[in-house]
């Protein structure tokens, strides 16, 4: 009796030291600045990246192979993880217990909440002294800053490019050498260029996503002269006439019977699969119809798309970060410069299908790309993404359901906007 | 007279009875079979096939290709390695466990039994959600694991480890429960006649109860399967690498990109990642009948 008496309050000894150590914090994780490490110490950097294409993990695991063979001491774990709901558990589990990546190449949509809450490291410091620095692209470098500090450096900007198929632009008696450039333009377009079979659509004449869809509705609005949300003053408003008007525009190829409906990362686009004549779409997606040997790759068209008020096209961007709670911030901004030298910068352009982040490297990417990449680089300028507010991604969801619902029809483009921006509102507050 | 058309009656009305039940549980079979059905078909057709605008159910050709091609990408034997491992070794020690608890909180009468079994209990209540976070940092700061120090300090405690996989699924609440209801069932006769031949509680549990438990265990034995070898959530957010990888984070991760999703390759390879649950299941299956009649437990 006693024995076990003493097992369990051995055993309950061991319990509580494990909670009070799982509740603690360490007292040199609370100070990695104080950490010194010779330059021959070794020391594993953790880098985490989002997105699963295999094409970037060999380009990137080929770029770490040969970093780690010129640093013998340095080794860096690398780890991917899905875009979405994946990358943020993720990221959220590993920053609320501790371990965090010491590198993140996540989405734009993570800049203001993560930066915000101290968990993205201000790099302007590094910056500072990083002779590259004028030979990164302005707008492209602005994307990585948030509330007026440098968080992060781009290595994609996936503008979204007007693609066309120039033999259906043919077909239908339209000239190949003009893509539309307004919104009536089109949708006259678009009627004419659009195949059914009975009542199904089997091409489709301008493709887009009906359900899980942001990337429509909101460089629309923009062309149409809407803010969507306003960042200065931290609100959304995105139910305003402008964006009213907006979506009642694009529920008419619902309406009009003129497109084959698909879900956003779920679903290829069907102008991909030669099922559409035009549609926005990035450079990856050129990249794989080219490795895919599609027969029809020269009959591609690009541009930097339609406009109203102005042109607009949605870009996301993947941007590089290091972590606040980093142990080795040096270590890793010395492989962040790496990643960011011509080489490594050309090396994901060619294989990857990444941006010409770099003004040096505008010509390569020309050569690189000779059929996209001089629309690509022009559609740069019109490009925007997601509004760097911390609830971008209720914001997102809030975008989504009111296209999804006025494009199927169950509610009328105001109903649906107001109602969206209402349950936002109830969240943000 | 009145009583014989009073039984053909009550025959006729049994027959009409049992019809409709057929035709109900068949279109509940139905309703079930039709998603593996349409699994089995996507994983044998072309990709232009599964995203043609028309749904096409019969493929031009029958890709069974697919599978091996789906199993090319990455390391397949790893990672059904790996989720073979953390499975079994979890089955076997929550079997030992809970049924262990459930059989005290059923037989063993003790100050504040109710009150703990009632905490227990709570453990099912909670959502993975709520607990995730805590549990990530025990186990990251769990003394003297991968690097730690006694304090829980220094290291990467038991991220990217099969332990790290297996704790937080050993005790669950549900097993305990799910026992505990099983055991209530005994008569107290039996603990008495176990008392008067001298048996230990141990002994009792080891000898009389646990011979007697195979529906109990085996039925937990399914669950807990399932639940270890289905799950997606735990695995992401503890491993970090290839090599502990287990197959539904590999199912999601290979044949999903920023681009697009190899419907056909993702079923195919979902159809070969199910076949090892349904392979126990069918072995378990008279024993899993008997236990969830035996706890009044559906699931």
């Amino acid at each position: 009796m006693k024995r076990k008496k003493i097992a369990a309050l051995l055993l309950a000894i061991v319990c509580t030291a494990g909670m009070i150590a799982g509740c603690g914090e360490a007292e040199g994780e609370k100070a990695p600045e104080q950490a010194e490490l010779s330059s021959e110490e070794p020391i594993t950097l953790t880098f985490l990246r989002a997105g699963t294409d295999e094409a970037t993990q060999k380009a990137y695991e080929e770029l770490i192979a040969a970093y780690e063979k010129e640093h013998p001491n340095i080794t860096i774990e690398y780890q991917q993880v899905n875009f979405g709901t994946d990358l943020e558990t993720k990221l959220n589990t590993l920053y609320a217990g501790g371990s965090a990546p010491d590198l993140v190449r996540a989405p734009i949509s993570t800049i203001a909440l993560r930066a915000s809450m101290g968990q993205y490291a201000a790099l302007d410091e590094f910056i500072e002294g990083w002779p590259e620095k004028d030979n990164y692209m302005e707008n492209a470098y602005e994307i990585g800053s948030y509330q007026g500090k440098q968080y992060g450096l781009p290595i994609v900007i996936d503008a979204q490019v007007f693609f066309y198929r120039k033999d259906y632009f043919e077909e239908a008696g339209l000239d190949p050498d003009s893509p539309p450039e307004t919104w009536e333009e089109l949708l006259e377009y678009a009627e004419k260029l659009t195949v059914w079979e009975g009542n199904d659509v089997v091409r489709a004449g301008f493709a887009f996503p009906i359900s899980g869809e942001h990337q429509t509705l909101i460089p629309f609005a923009r062309q149409n002269g809407s803010l969507v949300v306003d960042e200065e003053n931290n609100k959304p408003t995105f139910n305003d006439d402008k964006t009213i008007e907006t979506l009642e525009y694009l529920a008419k190829y619902g309406e009009k019977n003129l497109v084959i409906p698909y879900i956003r990362n779920k679903d290829q686009n069907p102008f991909l699969l030669g099922n559409a004549a035009m549609t926005y779409a990035g450079v990856g997606n050129y990249t794989a119809l080219k490795a895919d040997g599609v027969e029809w790759i020269d009959q591609l068209g690009f541009s930097c798309g339609v406009g109203r008020e102005k042109i607009s096209t949605f870009g996301g961007a993947q941007i590089m970060f290091i972590s606040e709670e980093s142990k080795h911030k040096e270590e890793a901004w010395k492989f962040m410069e790496y990643l960011f030298a011509d080489e490594s910068v050309g090396k994901l352009i060619e294989e990857t299908g990444a941006t010409a982040v770099k003004l040096s490297l505008s010509e390569k990417y020309i050569e690189t790309y000779p059929e996209i990449g001089p629309a690509f680089l022009e559609t740069l300028s019109h490009t925007q993404g997601m509004p760097k507010v911390e609830w971008a991604p209720a914001f997102e969801e809030a975008i989504k359901l009111a296209f999804e619902e006025a494009m199927y029809g169950k509610k009328d483009a105001k109903t649906a906007l107001d109602d969206a921006y209402n349950q936002l509102l109830s969240e943000i507050e | 007279m009145r009583e014989g058309r009073g039984v053909a009656l009550m025959v006729k009305r049994k027959k009409w009875g049992n019809c409709l039940a057929i035709v109900l549980l068949s279109v509940l079979c139905l309703v079930f079979l039709i998603p593996f059905f349409l699994m089995i078909l996507t994983s044998l057709k072309s990709m232009p096939e599964i995203l043609a605008s028309r749904f096409v159910w019969k493929p031009e050709k029958w890709l069974f290709a697919n599978y091996i091609e789906a199993m090319k990408k990455g390391d397949w034997e790893v990672y059904f390695a790996n989720t073979f491992i953390v499975t079994v070794i979890t089955v076997a020690i929550s079997l030992v466990l809970n049924s262990m608890a459930g059989y005290g909180f059923a037989r063993i009468p003790f100050r504040g039994r109710d009150v703990l079994f009632f905490f227990t209990l709570t453990g099912m209540m909670i959502p993975q959600q709520i607990t995730m976070i805590p549990v990530f940092v025990n186990l990251k700061n769990f003394p003297l694991a991968g690097g730690n120090d006694l304090l829980g300090h220094g290291g990467t405690g038991m991220i990217n480890t099969y332990a790290g996989l297996v704790i937080p699924y050993i005790a669950g609440a549900f097993g305990v429960f799910l026992c505990r209801q099983f055991y209530m069932n005994f008569p107290v006769s039996l603990d008495d006649a176990a008392k008067i031949d001298g048996c230990s509680r141990f002994m009792a549990y080891f000898r009389i109860y646990l011979p007697l438990s195979k529906p109990i265990l085996a039925t937990l034995a399914v669950l807990k399967a399932s639940q270890t070898w289905n799950d997606y959530l735990w695995p992401l957010i503890m491993v970090n690498n290839n090599e502990k990888m287990t197959v539904q984070v590999a199912v999601i991760s290979k044949f999903t990109t920023e681009y697009s999703i190899q419907w056909n390759l993702l079923m195919a390879a979902t159809a070969l990642v199910i076949l090892p649950l349904l392979i126990l299941f069918l072995f378990t299956q008279k024993y899993f009948v008997e236990g969830i009649v035996a706890t009044g437990i559906k699931g």
